[in-house]
């Protein structure tokens, strides 16, 4: 034990960058709205040059000075079996961390750090998003210590519970159960769904950044846009080229956006187990090393998007508690291996799921779901839309709604066909996807609700949808049999009763 | 007007499904109509003091065909709902038209309010929440249980968590 925390202490003076790096992302985060006044008075004023360099060294003096007064008043320390930790300038916070609500320990080494000796430890608990701890700036060594003992002491408690064999926590880094090599980093920034999550963030961004520089987004238009427009002509043909090159470049920005944020937070993986946790090293600039007790797994998710398929790589998450709110599991709790072969896949599965059969039959969902899909999402919209447009007697709008009704079957006809599901004694599974894919992998003592509902529709066939909640996200497999969703459900209550294994 | 336990034939029908308490029904209607009242008073009380009309005359007895259906409908939805109280688990269906059934295993329970309104407490009545991990979407209510077998239930259930607890911590 260091005794040294066994009082109060402070993070290194040099955690004030660390204070300025998060004030900074809050600012962006919430606050970047606000600049537009700021922007606003920069214009109006006479002497822009003056008012920017007053504003810009205004900003900065009020964050150099936040960060300074976060460091002051920040303060922790180690009791028995948790951690205080008091903060806050004006409003103060003292935070108790059990040992035992402890989710995962990582430890990140920002590369402003690392002549330092210095890292930040996050701690993450299971419970309320508020109660964890970043302790930002603290020596390597008491980092370690801290989470050697945090480890050992959840080593304790649960092997008097169950038949976990003990463990070494020693800092001896384990067997080497995957890494990733740059080629694989490209390969999981196409191949991950994050791409299209970016558009959604870039485009108010965009918005906001062209909003800002109005004079100068008019030149560029003017300059490079303008004359690309009048290159490709003005018929249907240039119009359409014009869009096709524009979505191409957009398609392009999003790709290497998505492949540089892989590369800044994968590179040079390497994922590690010893007998009952795993490890995980990870990072460009900032050095992530994370930590993840096995029986804490609760989904074992392989997914893929459409090109993620054409080059065969699948993507693994490690499906943990989620403690963000709306049932909507919480990003930061991804604990993701990039871009696996389907060779790789077995042996990561067994590393979680040591118990889990070679294969499980898996079913087709109904195929009544792709009548009342396509019924009620495209066919009746469709006609009310194809409708108001008869009636205005604009016949091709009319036509365009028939039509775009009926591409779509294909596309729900795909839907169906790839939903999967199937379960044994102790295990589910379930996919679903369109041109990607998602398989769940899940032990089937680890739910903690399930639910069948039946539509009237549902009902007169004999058919249902089974819902199934899990601490890591819910799973819903629509139209099936009623008797297989009883069958399911009654499977996952004996397998509850009879596993006395904590879930969690 | 306390209703009576229905807890009582639990060891003849464990694996039966038992009703809500008998007097359910009735406070469901009840509160529904109630509810549908608050909407014509606030109805009322715009046309009458701020001349501001929400619903034409022409309309009312629509309005009132709309009451007396949802009022109708909560009365057999509510005895449509039962629930089964298992040695290791609790399931509740509910549903008239969409039915639904929920199973949570007592092992899963993270923990448990009871709570009881005025009218409820009129009745004689409680509302059980179960919350387990798997996020705002995986409670479970039952509502229009007898107070004292809300209790009862409560307490079954905290007993065999406890036990199993207690098995595991030493």
């Amino acid at each position: 034990m260091n005794n040294s925390l066994n009082h109060w202490q402070r993070l290194s003076p040099f955690s004030v960058v660390f204070f300025i790096g998060k004030t900074l992302i809050r600012l962006l985060k919430d606050a970047l709205p606000t600049f537009a006044p700021m922007l606003v008075i920069v214009f109006a004023s006479n002497n822009k040059l003056t008012v920017t360099f007053a504003l810009i060294i205004g900003l900065s003096l009020l964050i150099i000075g936040s960060a300074i007064l976060q460091f002051w008043f920040f303060k922790y320390r180690r009791q028995d079996d948790k951690i205080l930790i008091n903060d806050g300038v004006f409003k103060k916070n003292h935070r108790v961390i059990h040992f035992d609500r402890v989710q995962n320990v990582n430890i990140l080494t920002p590369v402003y750090f690392r002549p330092f000796g210095l890292v930040v430890l996050k701690i993450e608990t299971a419970g309320s998003k508020g109660n964890e701890a970043d302790l930002g700036g603290i020596p390597a060594t008491t980092a370690t210590t801290l989470r050697t003992e945090i480890l050992q002491h959840q080593q304790t408690t649960s092997t008097q519970s169950s038949d976990i064999p003990a463990i070494d926590t020693s800092d001896d880094e384990g067997k080497l159960v995957a890494s990733a090599s740059l080629k694989d980093l490209v390969a999981y920034g196409v191949s991950s769904n994050g791409v299209f999550f970016l558009l959604v963030i870039l485009a108010p961004l965009m918005g906001v950044f062209f909003g800002s520089f109005k004079g100068f987004s008019r030149t560029f238009i003017e300059q490079f846009i303008i004359p690309v427009l009048q290159f490709l002509g003005d018929g249907p043909g240039g119009k359409i080229s014009a869009g096709l090159l524009m979505i191409t470049f957009v398609i392009a920005l999003m790709f290497l956006f998505s492949i540089l944020g892989a590369i800044y937070r994968y590179y040079g993986y390497k994922l590690s187990a010893k007998q009952t946790s795993l490890k995980r090293h990870s990072g460009l600039l900032t050095r992530f090393e994370e930590s993840l007790k096995i029986i804490k797994v609760q989904t074992f998710v392989t997914q893929s998007n459409f090109i993620g398929r054409l080059i065969r790589r699948q993507n693994i998450i490690f499906g943990q508690v989620a403690s963000s709110h709306l049932g909507q599991p919480g990003k930061r709790n991804a604990f993701i291996i990039p871009a696996r072969t389907q060779a790789q896949i077995p042996e990561l599965k067994k590393l979680v799921f040591a118990d889990v059969p070679d294969d499980i039959p898996e079913h087709a969902i109904d195929r009544r779901y792709i009548l009342k899909t396509w019924l009620i999402w495209f066919v009746i919209p469709m006609l009310v839309i194809s409708g108001y447009y008869l009636t205005q007697q604009s016949y091709r709008a009319a036509g365009i709604a028939v039509l775009f009704s009926i591409i779509m079957l294909p596309l729900v006809f795909r839907r169906w066909h790839m939903y999967r599901f199937g379960y044994s004694q102790s295990y589910g599974i379930f996919q679903s996807g369109l041109f990607g894919f998602k398989r769940t992998l899940f032990p089937l003592y680890k739910v903690q609700r399930t639910e069948i509902r039946q539509s009237p529709l549902q009902r007169r066939r004999k058919l249902a949808t089974l819902r199934i909640s899990l601490a890591a996200g819910e799973i819903v497999i629509p139209y099936i049999s009623l008797q297989q969703a009883n069958q399911y459900l009654e499977s996952i209550q004996s397998a509850i009763k009879t596993n006395q294994k904590p879930w969690f | 007007m306390n209703s009576q336990s229905t807890l009582k034939d639990q060891a003849a029908d464990e694996a039966g499904f038992l009703p809500l308490a008998d007097n359910y029904p009735l406070l469901s209607m009840i509160s529904t109509a109630l509810s549908w009242g608050i909407i014509l008073l606030i109805m009322l009380a715009s046309a009458y003091f701020m001349n501001w009309v929400i619903l034409p005359v022409f309309l009312i007895p629509v309005f009132l065909l709309l009451a007396t259906l949802s009022i109708v409908f909560s009365y057999f939805s509510a005895k449509a709902c039962s629930y089964r109280r298992g040695s290791f688990d609790l399931m509740y269906q509910r549903g008239l038209w969409w039915k639904k059934k929920t199973a949570v295993s007592f092992s899963r329970i993270q923990h448990i309010d009871l709570s009881h309104g005025p009218l409820e407490r009129k009745f004689g009545l409680a509302t059980l929440k179960f919350f387990t991990a798997g996020g705002a979407h995986s409670d479970l209510t039952i509502p229009g249980l007898p107070k004292a077998d809300a209790e009862t239930i409560r307490q079954h259930i905290l007993d065999f968590t406890e036990a199993e607890y207690q098995s595991k911590h030493e």
